[in-house]
């Protein structure tokens, strides 16, 4: 028979001879020793993923062998790992590891046999640093491997990994064809553990041969808590760890991690179903400390980018990235949101166009949108994802808005019955499309999650969405949102995207209406009737006043007045707190004689009133009198107005004793010019005037500016003065309608 | 007491949120110097004194959870833990995440730590290098282990030197020290902040009497390490400072005595065991995490 | 404050004085109430140490010497837990840790030639967080002064060269007070014993540059005498070593003094 070759290679320890001729350690290498060839890359990665790791803290007396088959690049290779104790100078003890591998048929069956060989020829094949072994030089074996027949020793051998009892005395070589035929029935690679006190990674064998009682305990433990990922070898876990540990803990992301996240998704997905996978990838970044971040609030930055890193793989956990994130605190300076942000654009640079990633984090968009949808997470936090200058998920957001027209665009172009294609999945925007196919009632209010959705769209300068959503939640446009969305293509008709919008009315627009509304109109119409009766019957009036101007003395004043008593002019006034006595009154009345008397000698005032009003030098004190009442009033007097307050009979006269409307007259008067003290805040509210005083001296200067603003030269704005306050008359302006909102 | 008094000065207080420090750490040291032992007895923090400014502290990620099982299993079993396997590379090291909460106190004695009342959070990510790294830097120089270690290094914000308080390894640890500070300078480092000089296993009778005056033990002990350390200081912003620490700390009333057996003693420090693991109470623990995450001394912590 | 290293010439009585003070004679061993004072052992060395002062000392055995051989680190180290009460003072509580080396130590130190591991003896007694050092006498004849003085003088000078002259305190005892012919003396072992047998070594002292507050000479007795009113010492000597007589009547004299000046700087008041 040909010798197979069986290579080997050994923990690294700085060794030291004892004086009774055994060794102990000095420290570890971190390189292994005894090496015969150069180790495959496979095996290294079993070895790294804790496949032949014993666990710490337990050891019995005898070796501890461990036999797997790993398949690799250059076929398969059976290894089997003698672990044994060993002592530092310290007196601490270590597990070594002397590891025997072959790539001959019946591997671990040659391995075996050779080593019962050399124990038979008191050689050790357990560890031992000074074996002294060269590269290229292996051991070779002759020995006939046992021949390899299936075995079933019983019926708890169907469970995996089937656990033998420690009391039943069962050789290395049975435990190998156990473990050989149960991998048969599997399909797996053969694995098996002879004389364990602990695992590390117990699931990944198929029998198992603990060194005691308590080892039993300590295996079934481990199986019960061991996570998925512990169930296969197909996945590297150790290698997908560091590229994580490599990502968050340097500031400086490496290109190498990303890629091996990124093929690992896929890889990780063609072992676990997709419940299943997720699973995994909760168990890794939880591993790392995911979830604790999150429950404790933990923002160092390690678990920043760790938690980043984890709404990137995991686009599920996007919601709870930016809920523990709390872009939204409206903090001024918000330190994490910074180094996340600054992990994510460092990442953005990583990810290719059409890769894998990228579909991931079109997911986390989509994710967020639904969760912006279903409030569970604010629109200021989508809007910092989504929208970050230097973000990653706003990358591929371009890529997703254009989806999302597209959406849009096809929701009122194929009927119902028709099923279109999403570019979002889900329920939710099953539900969106249903509402944005039919009309919406406009309502003040809306749904709040359309709302949502249309305000995260107009955060991110998309007015055309917003306009869909908006239109979408209550069945009305804000105007504003309406007028950027018509500068969009999207924009045709009235409609984006097929979708008629219904622009809300902003406060012009109701006023307009208001004044285009039939109801209007009529009563307008109606005003106006009103207004050119009140026009014809002054006219009438005057031409009687002159007709009968003789007449039109005492009598026609002591005549109780055809028209309801007026309150109009005493609605808005009020009459001062102590009224004035009738000493004050007669003064007031000398004093608005005397204003009288004296504009209507001034020449100036004679010329304005013959030129604009009448040549009539009757008509000269009339208008200064009218122009006195307006001025207090500060407002154009009514002819009706102007016969409640009966200046000729109140003021120009002493009224006669027995007057019926005297008192109220005087008290208009009274009120009246309270009022109009009450206007300028110079004046003191009196209630009366008195000679040579403010109220007096203003008083004539306004009777002679209203006067001056009949000319014709003198239509332009009132100069600068303090009657800057003082509307512009409109003359013969009913009152009523004037100053009525609406 | 101030708490309440607060509370009443200000109502409608609200509980401040935490203030959190982080700090990435590397923990260097010879081999059986306790530096997984000080990690695991950090992250399994056993019964805590009522009194004492630390409220918890926990295990963040999946290795110091596996640190904590490490000391519920190896050290409160009174066994020794099992040296540290030296990675090829840095990267391959654990890296212990932890999170320690320290109660919202009002303290006149240490006001400017607590100023606000609020809890303070220390998070820390913490690299415990096997010994081999430091060992190796006494008698080699410019191998790759070394410098992916060294590379590592420049991560850390904070690096905890740990020394066993009864080892007679003055200039060997001199001649460590001074290599690894110049690798530092070398590799032109911007994240390091604070180096702590830490002595260990302060539970021996001759140290532990002296627990109170860090600086004073070190500069008696370890006087060549220090006065590299305090040269380098005067030269670089990255600031020094001394603590005391005590894994297994004391036991009894009114004479504490060590609460260790110890297994040898030699040259390079004692070994010892966990003796009675239902009075472990370490000592000093996270005086010099604080220190590192804040840059100030938090007077009850170096006192508890 | 507590750190204290005890040397002396082979046979001086370090290990039983050590011994003696683990098995320290409270109320409990002798039927007395030690008033005011309360030592007890805090490591496993130390209650040893104490076990082997009642099996050997009481037993009337005496102890091994102490081994060179292992070095520094094989040497037990001694840990007390130590509460004086002064009277009108609080009570105090020190931690006291303490090493005695071989006698060898000291004997070469007299003869000038040290071996790399006795050199690494006297490092670690001269490291800088060491408070004190107690240097045992007993035997009082010419040689030994001669002796003892050669071996302080060495003493002193690599206390110099440790850069310790100027901190580190120095208790020179008389161990062996209870004989006849010091006992009387022990009241004022300045003048009355070292003038008289340790003139050689008292020059030394007073012409180092150690400062006076950091020097005290002391007479202490592990054994004691019989009674207050019975001054035979209670001992017998066999050959080189000395056995307990009368245990029942194991009264130590000034045992704990000079090791609580060397950890606190100030005497121990009156307790």
């Amino acid at each position: 028979m040909r010798p197979i070759e069986i290579h080997e290679f050994s923990t690294g320890i700085i060794p030291e001879r004892t004086d009774d001729g055994g060794w102990i350690s000095r420290g570890f290498t971190g390189q292994y020793m005894n090496v015969t060839c150069e180790i495959p890359p496979e095996v290294e990665r079993s070895i790294a993923n804790k496949e032949f790791a014993v666990a710490e803290g337990a050891f019995s007396d005898r070796p501890t062998l461990i036999g797997r088959e790993i398949s690799g690049h250059s076929g398969v290779w059976s290894v089997i790992a003698v672990v044994t104790r060993g002592k530092d100078e310290k007196g601490r003890s270590a597990s070594l590891y002397r590891y025997f591998l072959t790539q001959a048929p019946k591997g671990l069956e040659s391995i075996l046999a050779w080593i019962k060989k050399e124990a038979r020829s008191g050689r050790s094949t357990t560890f031992d640093p000074f074996a002294h072994k060269e590269l290229h030089h292996p051991n070779r074996s002759i020995e006939e491997p046992q021949p390899i027949s299936s075995m079933s020793p019983g019926s708890l051998f169907s469970s995996t990994p089937w656990i033998t009892e420690p009391e039943q005395d069962y050789e290395p070589e049975s435990i190998n064809l156990f473990a050989r035929s149960k991998a048969r029935e599997n399909q797996e690679l053969t694995a098996w553990a002879f004389n364990v006190e602990a695992l590390e990674k117990p699931r990944r064998f198929q029998v198992i041969h603990p060194a005691s009682d308590l080892a039993i305990r300590r295996i079934k433990q481990a199986l019960t808590s061991a996570p998925i990922a512990a169930t296969t070898s197909l996945i590297d876990e150790q290698a997908i760890k560091s590229a994580i540990k490599s990502l968050i803990n340097a500031s400086q992301v490496k290109p190498d991690a990303v890629q091996v996240l990124e093929s690992s998704l896929s890889s990780v997905e063609t072992v676990f179903k997709e419940n299943e996978s997720e699973t995994f990838w909760h168990e890794i970044f939880d591993g790392q400390g995911a979830i604790n971040a999150q429950k404790q609030q933990i923002y160092s930055p390690q678990m920043i980018r760790l938690m980043t890193l984890r709404a990137v793989m995991l686009p599920a956990t996007v919601s709870d990235y930016l809920k523990w994130l709390q872009p939204d605190s409206g903090k001024k300076a918000n330190e994490p949101c910074e180094t996340a942000v600054s992990f994510q654009s460092q990442i953005a640079r990583s990810v290719r166009p059409n890769s894998r990633l990228e579909a991931e984090l079109k997911h986390g968009i989509n994710q967020t949108l639904e969760s912006v949808f279903h409030k569970s997470v604010s629109v200021e936090s989508a809007t910092w994802l989504l929208d970050s200058s230097n973000g990653l998920w706003s990358t591929v957001m371009p890529q997703m808005v254009g989806a999302l027209h597209q959406f849009l665009a096809s929701v009122r172009s194929t009927p119902a019955t028709e099923k279109s294609v999403y570019p979002f999945k889900g329920r939710t925007w099953q539900h969106i499309e249903s509402r944005l196919r039919m009309p919406v009632p406009a309502t003040s209010k809306g749904d709040p999650k359309f709302l949502a959705i249309a305000e995260l769209f107009l955060n991110l300068k998309d007015p055309a969405i917003a306009a869909c959503f908006y239109q979408a939640a209550r069945g009305l446009v804000p105007p504003d949102v309406y007028a950027e969305a018509r500068g969009t293509i999207a924009f045709k008709n009235g409609s984006v995207f097929g979708i008629p919008l219904r622009r809300e009315k902003s406060a012009v627009d109701r006023f307009l209406d208001f004044i285009g509304h039939p109801l209007t109109i009529g009563m307008m119409f109606a005003l106006c009737l009103v207004a050119i009766g009140a026009i014809a019957f002054r006219y009438f009036e005057t031409s009687r006043n002159q007709a009968e101007e003789a007449q039109r003395t005492r009598r026609s004043q002591v005549q109780p007045s055809p028209d309801p008593p007026i309150t109009g002019l005493l609605e808005d006034t009020s009459l001062p707190e102590t009224s004035p006595t009738s000493e004050d009154f007669q003064e007031t009345r000398r004093v608005l004689q005397s204003i009288v008397q004296e504009v209507s000698k001034d020449p100036k005032i004679v010329s304005v009133i013959k030129t604009s009003v009448s040549p009539d030098p009757v008509q000269v004190k009339e208008t200064v009198i009218e122009a006195l009442e307006s001025s207090l009033l500060d407002r154009d007097i009514s002819e009706r107005e102007r016969k409640a307050l009966n200046y000729q009979g109140i003021i120009a006269k002493n009224p006669s004793p027995g007057f019926p409307e005297a008192e109220s007259q005087r008290k208009r008067w009274i009120a009246l010019i309270h009022s109009y003290q009450l206007r300028s805040p110079q004046l003191k509210p009196a209630g009366f005037i008195k000679e040579g005083r403010e109220t007096s001296n203003k008083l004539k200067e306004d009777v002679r500016k209203r006067i001056m603003e009949m000319s014709p030269q003198n239509q332009t704005p009132a100069p600068e003065s303090n009657l800057q306050s003082t509307p512009p008359a409109i003359l013969d302006m009913p009152s009523q309608s004037n100053n009525k909102p609406n | 007491m101030f708490n309440q008094l607060r509370k009443q000065l200000i109502p409608n207080l609200v509980e401040p949120e935490a203030t959190q420090s982080n700090a990435v750490i590397r923990v260097i040291g010879d081999r059986a110097s306790g530096k997984t032992t000080y990690m695991a007895s950090l992250a399994r923090w056993p019964s805590a004194n009522p009194t004492s400014p630390v409220q918890s502290v926990s295990a963040v990620n999946e290795e110091s959870e596996e640190l904590i099982r490490k000391a519920q299993n190896v050290l409160e079993q009174g066994l020794e833990l099992e040296p540290s396997d030296l990675s090829a590379n840095a990267e391959m090291v654990k890296d212990y995440s932890l999170t320690i909460t320290l109660k919202s106190q009002f303290s006149i004695r240490n006001p400017r730590a607590n100023l606000t009342g609020a809890p303070v959070k220390l998070n820390i990510s913490c690299k415990d290098y096997a010994g081999e790294f430091f060992s190796d830097l006494v008698h080699q120089s410019g191998n790759t282990k070394l410098t992916s270690y060294l590379e590592d290094c420049q991560q850390a914000t904070g690096i905890l030197i740990l020394v066993d308080g009864s080892t007679r390894k003055d200039a060997e640890y001199a001649i460590a020290i001074e290599k690894f500070l110049r690798a530092l300078d070398k590799s032109g480092q911007t994240e390091l902040q604070r180096i702590a000089l830490v002595l260990t296993k302060c539970e021996q009778p001759d140290l532990w009497d002296k627990r109170h005056q860090p600086k004073r033990l070190a500069n008696a002990r370890y006087s060549q390490v220090c006065s590299k350390l305090q040269m380098w200081q005067s030269s670089n912003p990255v600031r020094v400072d001394f603590f005391t620490t005590s894994a297994f700390g004391m036991v009894g009333n009114p004479f504490p005595e060590a609460n260790s057996k110890q297994l040898s003693r030699s040259r390079g420090g004692v070994t010892s065991v966990l003796k009675d693991p239902k009075h472990w109470r370490p000592f000093g623990l996270v005086a010099p995490i604080y220190w590192l995450c804040t840059g100030e001394r938090h007077q009850q912590l170096d006192e508890d | 404050m507590g750190n204290i290293r005890i040397i002396g010439q082979p046979g001086v009585g370090k290990t039983t004085y050590l011994a003696a003070l683990a098995y320290w004679p409270d109320k409990k061993r002798t039927g007395k109430k030690v008033k005011n004072i309360k030592l007890q052992p805090l490591n496993d060395e130390t209650r040893e140490l104490a076990e082997k002062a009642e099996n050997i000392i009481l037993g009337g055995a005496s102890l091994e010497p102490t081994r060179v051989e292992g070095g520094i680190d094989a040497l037990p180290l001694y840990s007390f837990g130590l509460k004086v009460k002064p009277l009108f003072q609080p009570a105090e509580l020190i931690n006291l840790a303490v090493r005695d080396y071989p006698g060898e130590i000291f004997a070469a130190l007299a003869e000038g030639k040290l071996s790399a591991i006795q050199q690494e003896f006297l490092d670690e007694c001269l490291v800088k967080d060491v408070d004190g050092c107690l240097i045992l006498l007993s035997d009082w004849d010419e040689g030994d002064d001669k002796r003892t003085s050669k071996a302080l003088e060495r003493f002193i000078e690599l206390m110099n060269r440790n850069d310790r002259l100027t901190d580190l305190r120095l208790a020179i005892a008389i161990s062996k007070c209870e004989r006849g012919e010091l006992w009387p003396g022990r009241l004022d072992p300045a003048t009355d014993l070292f003038k008289q047998y340790w003139r050689q070594t008292k020059a030394v002292l007073e012409d180092s540059d150690i400062p006076a507050k950091n020097l005290r000479l002391y007479a202490v007795s592990t054994f004691g005498v019989l009674g207050a009113t019975d001054p035979r010492p209670n001992r017998v000597d066999e050959g080189k070593n000395s056995v307990l007589r009368e245990p029942k009547k194991w009264r130590p004299y000034k045992l704990l003094e000079p090791l609580y000046w060397l950890s606190k700087g100030k005497g121990m008041g009156y307790v």
